[in-house]
């Protein structure tokens, strides 16, 4: 049993920063648990008080029926791949996977057999007698990860292992880890700043923000049904479009145009009228490939990029944009908005067919889905279409 | 290059270098000359060895552990470093006295033990750079923190190692005025303290030829060491 319950951790630095900030958390037996935020939002801290390696200021870390808050990182038989690695130079693979059954004093014959089975399972063999200094990033990786495993600890804890490794190998490596998960079936804690990796590989993933959990769930939770602006912003790429709306009878306004809205998806009775409204970029599409009855927008293409099997397109609207630090919101967007847009209007990005015939410059008419559609709290993002959500609750946060 | 062949090179290379050191020494010998090339070496070596050892874990806990108090207790140890050495010559001549230390290598000894703020101040620039990741990985892997410090710190320190070690043999072969007080009634004396009785009296010129071999063990040594101190393979396992 290898549950980990983490009960109001919370973590503040010298400097008065708290980087964790009472997080209550359960990751189940067997789980793959993804931490996901950016930089700076205690992810690694959390990881961190997990391993041991930070101590905890207030609330308690049990692992299975232990109670791990104030244990030795020895003593609470996790392991852990760190970011760059961190193989011990001077051993050579052998050694390095060897080492923590050394310490913990395994008897020889067992080492060699786990060495063995884990040089097996990662395809290490003909690396074994070779120092770090000779292997690629790749194969580091895979040392660091078959340091981990040949423990057979009761938790895998992951700090951005793929971060350092190219376009390509991190495509492969992430497949691997996916496999050795499905294989070895331990508890995984794993933290990355890239949404693509949480969405991949994680069974759940939490996303943080300044030290505090926003969300926890299923990939395609997270992306259908984001819990507040922050989430629907932070996950999914190219990033949710957001832009300021008002609800008018069966349909939303903005910047110009109107949309009439979908009977089954529409904000609670009782919404405010002014709200943001999300639009992930792939429920836009071209007329000419788009399936009849949908409502349409015409718009005038900024730019378009060819990705190949589509299109992205991007065009800016006739309204102001939607400021990312006024409600926190973690869009990569705004840097580019403020490049294509030149300024302070909103840009909009659509995933098109690739066969579009959209071109910077020219007028393009696009059919939007509001079956799709998200929308917002313009007081403080939280998603009004969020089951349990009242619009009482945010009346008085209002207040 | 097998291990057997760079051995035995060594063993050629020391017993050339080495070899006319001894046999020159040798020439002017008599059973003193050997008691004096004896105490020169204890001293040397113990001093050597026992300094770099304490520095090299006063320095890793100077830049590895978190107390408050350490940089205070720091630059209490730096500012040893501004107190001359000649200042505390004759207290430290008497406690010794006092302590029937004097004509022994124990001075030595026990100053090896505390080690010198020069080299504490090296090893903690050094293990202060030292990536946290494997000190990390360590203490999950198992390791307590002298094992740590054993294990994973101590094999990747060759370069600075080298460099006090050579630092700390010179400061003590070339240390002709604490040899003389401390051996000052021993008539074997140091090795460096003898040459200097052959100095033709009155006539104030150097025995050059022995001088000359004199300096040759540091030489030797640096040697040896140089090529520890411009090597470092510490951050190899770390990124891609």
């Amino acid at each position: 049993m290898s549950e980990i319950v983490l009960s109001g951790v919370t973590k503040k630095f010298p400097n008065g920063v708290k980087a964790v900030d009472g997080i209550s958390l359960t990751i189940k037996d067997g789980e793959f648990m993804v931490l996901v935020g950016p930089s700076g939002c205690g992810k690694t801290t959390l990881l961190r008080m997990i391993a041991g390696l930070e101590a905890v200021d207030d609330g308690s870390i049990r692992l299975g029926d232990r109670d791990i808050t104030r244990l030795e990182p020895r003593e609470r038989d996790i392991a852990m791949v760190f970011q760059d690695y961190a193989l011990y130079p001077h051993m050579n693979v052998r050694d390095n996977l060897s080492y923590g059954l050394r310490v913990r004093k395994t008897p020889k014959h067992k080492i060699e057999l786990r060495v063995d089975e884990v040089a097996a399972l990662l395809g290490l063999h003909e690396l074994l007698d070779r120092l770090p200094a000779a292997l690629s990033g790749g194969q580091r990786q895979r040392v660091a990860m078959g340091r981990a495993i040949a423990r057979r600890p009761q938790v895998y804890l992951m700090d951005e292992p793929l971060s350092n490794l190219d376009a390509k190998l991190r495509v492969r490596v992430r497949a691997d880890l996916a496999r050795l998960h499905a294989q070895l079936g331990v508890t995984t804690v794993y933290v990355t700043h890239d949404q693509v990796e949480a969405m991949q590989l994680g069974q759940r993933s939490a996303v943080m923000r300044d030290g505090r959990i926003q969300q926890v769930g299923r990939p395609q939770t997270l992306y259908r049904d984001s819990a507040n602006l922050f989430v629907a912003s932070f996950i999914g790429s190219p990033s949710m479009n957001l832009v300021r709306a008002e609800l008018e009878g069966e349909a939303v306004r903005f910047a110009g145009y109107r949309v009439p809205l979908d009977p089954t998806r529409r904000p609670p009775v009782g919404s405010d009228r002014q709200l943001i409204l999300g639009i992930r970029p792939e429920d836009f599409e071209d007329v000419r490939f788009s399936p009849p009855g949908l409502p349409t927008i015409d718009v005038q293409i900024t730019l378009v990029e060819d990705l190949g099997p589509e299109a992205l397109a991007f065009f800016a609207l006739d309204t102001e944009r939607v400021e990312p630090e006024l409600l926190g919101v973690a869009s990569d967007r705004s840097d580019q908005e403020a490049l294509i847009a030149g300024d302070r209007r909103a840009l909009f990005s659509a995933t098109l067919d690739a066969a579009t015939d959209a071109r910077p410059g020219a007028g393009c008419r696009l059919t939007v889905n509001p079956a799709r559609f998200h929308f917002f709290s313009a007081y403080n993002g939280e998603n009004l279409l969020a089951p349990g959500f009242e619009v009482s609750d945010r009346l008085e946060e209002a207040v | 290059m097998s291990k057997v062949a760079r051995a035995l090179i060594l063993g050629v290379a020391t017993a050339v270098f080495v070899g006319p050191v001894i046999l020159g020494l040798g020439h002017l010998a008599h059973a003193a000359w050997g008691m004096a090339l004896l105490n020169s070496l204890t001293i040397a070596i113990c001093f050597t060895v026992l300094s770099t050892a304490s520095a090299a874990l006063a320095g890793f806990a100077f830049a590895r552990h978190r107390v408050w108090w350490k940089n205070v207790l720091f630059l209490f140890v730096l500012s040893t470093l501004m107190v001359p050495w000649i200042v505390t010559m004759i207290p430290q001549f008497v406690i010794f006295y006092r302590l029937h230390l004097i004509n022994t290598p124990w001075p030595w000894v026990l100053w090896g033990i505390q080690g010198t703020p020069l080299q504490i101040f090296l090893f903690r620039q050094f293990y202060a750079s030292f990536p946290r990741e494997l000190e990390d990985a360590a203490a999950i892997d198992g390791s307590r923190r002298l094992r740590i410090f054993w294990d994973i710190f101590v094999p990747n320190s060759k370069p600075v190692i080298a460099v006090a070690a050579v630092w700390a043999f010179i400061l003590v072969w070339g240390d002709y005025l604490t040899q003389d007080l401390f051996f000052l009634l021993d008539p074997n004396g140091t090795l460096l303290t003898r040459i200097t009785d052959v100095l033709p009296a009155g006539t104030g010129q150097l025995p050059s030829v022995p001088l000359a071999l004199y300096a040759l063990p540091p030489i030797v040594f640096f040697v040896f060491a140089q090529r520890y101190i411009t090597q470092s393979v510490v951050t190899t396992g770390i990124k891609g």
